[in-house]
């Protein structure tokens, strides 16, 4: 990413989230991305996630141009390459665990079934073997994340991104939970981004960049 | 995404039922409506076509109306006009009409009316009985029989007493009509005629001694020998009486046919009020219902779902939804217009030509909110609270 840049219109005033953030990260890396609330950490996440768009700047994923790429090029790409774990989970309410993790297979081409067996495999793998058939809103804040993670995990994606992963969960949740995505990290050599205010869970990453007043150290 | 669209239709029941619910009763007010109306305007129709070829003559207390309602032109007047030459001695005949029962809508035949006529002539009320079309069991002319007070019963009269004797009537069976016994002598079925089928055709004499009304008759019915006679048999009749009225074919068929014209323009526009007024509820539980689902979708395609994929599964909602609705408002129209109106009205082209517009319909009021939300940026969708 090269001086990118991202302005939000609020009513007749613009706000400039980021004021050219320039990053590179290399395959299986596990980095962190802090600063204070406000600093445009989510927004560099959802632009780095193809969610949104920059308002100018160079972002080069795999080496090709994510601005110039159509949004139907773009669906493929969150499919295929990107698996993204938000703060507030977003599972679908009428879902089972199973259904959660399995759905984003079933866009990438995979049958029904087969994107069962390897939902199951990932849910055991988050540890929530007695979960399969249980509805988001039957289980705890740490369980749901834990489907969130398997979820945008199972489709072997080439970068996960987590915004504030536990960020809505009690510190000894939170605690597991990134010990979840270190361990996954090295297993899978899949490079991870998140985006934490917590300065100790931030240290347990490869690097830490600090994004403050929308730039990025 | 056909499972993912069944999962969104029982999750969300209580929106599901009350699309359903809507469809359905649109359905249903729709056919019910347009099928009892068809069915009026076939009835007054066959009706009024029954009466071609018939010239009529009554009073003025009378009217234009079919059958004359006032027994008051006596039957002195009748030998004098039923001799000119001009006429078709055998189908010209004095008639008494009188409604036992009242027609069940507007612009029909009465449900039961007696028909007195003079005997020997009562092909000048029924017609001729073209075999290949019409049926008779036993016998028309009240000569080829003895009996005193014979009958002649028209089909759905036939039904009638069947329904109220709770069995069978035979030829030589006794019916009670206006508290006197009649010997059934025959049983006629007139295609497309309901005054005949819902007549019960007497002697002239027997029907005056039943009413009270000895020396009058209701109606003249009179049939010129040629074409083009009309006007020479019209100044006869103008001579014996001035308050005489003459009724031709053209005349009946104007006035019945202008009487339902003035009903199916008052029932078009309650249709259409219906019709609009569940398009309008339909097209706003479906636009915010998916308005609703604005987050759900920003999830869908952060995950990796492409527009077609939300598109179709959306359109497989519909369907379903639509189906199910049709079905529903099939079994109420269907069960409304069979078993209210005693007819089989209802048929699967209703379901063929409803079917397609309710879809389309719901189809226009999710996919208009559905592009707008693909529109945005996939971020947005997820603030959306």
């Amino acid at each position: 990413m090269q001086n990118i840049k991202k302005e939000y219109l609020l009513g007749k005033s613009k706000v400039l989230a980021l004021r050219g953030v320039n990053l590179s990260i290399e395959k299986g890396e596990l980095c962190s991305i802090v600063g204070p609330s406000g600093s445009g950490k989510s927004s560099l996440l959802h632009i780095i996630g193809c969610l949104d768009i920059p308002t100018s700047g160079s972002y080069l994923l795999e080496g090709k141009s994510i601005q110039e790429t159509k949004e139907s090029r773009l669906c493929k790409i969150r499919a295929e390459a990107i698996g993204f774990v938000f703060q507030a989970f977003h599972l679908n309410p009428i879902l089972t665990a199973l259904d959660n993790v399995a759905l984003g297979l079933r866009f990438i081409g995979k049958r029904k079934n087969e994107a069962r067996l390897k939902a199951k495999e990932w849910l055991s793998r988050v540890g929530l073997t007695e979960r399969f058939h249980h509805f988001p809103q039957e289980l705890s804040g740490g369980e749901r994340q834990r489907v969130a993670i398997a979820r945008a995990l199972v489709k072997n994606p080439l970068i996960v991104l987590a915004d504030e992963p536990s960020g809505n969960l009690d510190s000894n949740t939170g605690k597991q939970i990134i010990k979840l995505l270190k361990e996954l990290n090295r297993e899978n050599s899949t490079t991870i981004i998140q985006v934490t205010h917590n300065m100790e869970w931030a240290k347990m990453s490869d690097g830490v960049y600090t994004l403050k007043d929308g730039i990025l150290n | 995404m056909i499972d993912y669209a069944l999962k969104n239709i029982l999750k969300r029941l209580p929106r599901s039922i009350l699309l359903v619910c809507s469809i359905g009763l649109m359905f249903t007010l729709i056919i019910a409506i347009t099928g009892i109306t068809s069915y009026q305007i076939r009835t007054v129709q066959e009706h009024a076509s029954a009466s071609a070829g018939k010239i009529h003559v009554q009073t003025r207390f009378s009217g234009t109306q079919y059958p004359a309602s006032v027994i008051d032109i006596p039957e002195s007047t009748v030998k004098n006009i039923l001799s000119c030459k001009n006429l078709q001695t055998a189908l010209s005949a004095g008639i008494l009409y009188f409604a036992v029962e009242p027609p069940l809508y507007p612009s029909e035949p009465p449900e039961l009316l007696l028909v007195g006529i003079e005997p020997g002539k009562e092909q000048a009320f029924t017609g001729s009985i073209a075999n290949d079309i019409d049926t008779i069991s036993g016998v028309e002319f009240f000569s080829e029989v003895q009996a005193d007070n014979p009958i002649i019963l028209g089909k759905k009269l036939w039904q009638y007493f069947n329904r109220k004797e709770k069995k069978q009537i035979s030829i030589g069976n006794r019916i009670n009509l206006l508290g006197t016994d009649w010997h059934v002598i025959g049983i006629l079925e007139k295609s497309n005629d309901k005054v005949v089928n819902n007549a019960a055709i007497v002697p002239l004499a027997n029907a005056q001694k039943v009413l009270g009304k000895q020396g009058f008759v209701s109606s003249i019915l009179i049939t010129p020998r040629k074409v083009g006679q009309e006007e020479s048999i019209f100044t006869i009749i103008k001579k014996q009486d001035q308050q005489l009225i003459i009724i031709t074919d053209e005349l009946l068929r104007k006035n019945i046919i202008g009487g339902i014209q003035m009903f199916e323009a008052l029932v078009n526009s309650i249709t259409y009020v219906v019709l609009v007024s569940s398009i309008l509820l339909l097209m706003t539980v479906m636009f915010i219902s998916v308005i609703q689902r604005t987050k759900e979708i920003g999830v869908l395609r952060a995950i990796g779902a492409n527009n077609f994929r939300i598109i179709f599964s959306l359109l497989w909602e519909i369907f379903i939804i639509c189906f199910a609705g049709t079905l529903v408002g099939s079994a109420c129209a269907g069960f409304i217009l069979r078993f209210c109106m005693m007819e089989n009205l209802f048929s699967i082209d209703h379901i063929i030509s409803f079917f397609p517009l309710t879809f389309i319909i719901t189809l226009i009021s999710s996919i208009v909110p559905v592009v707008r939300i693909l529109k945005i940026q996939p971020i947005e969708s997820l603030h959306y609270e």
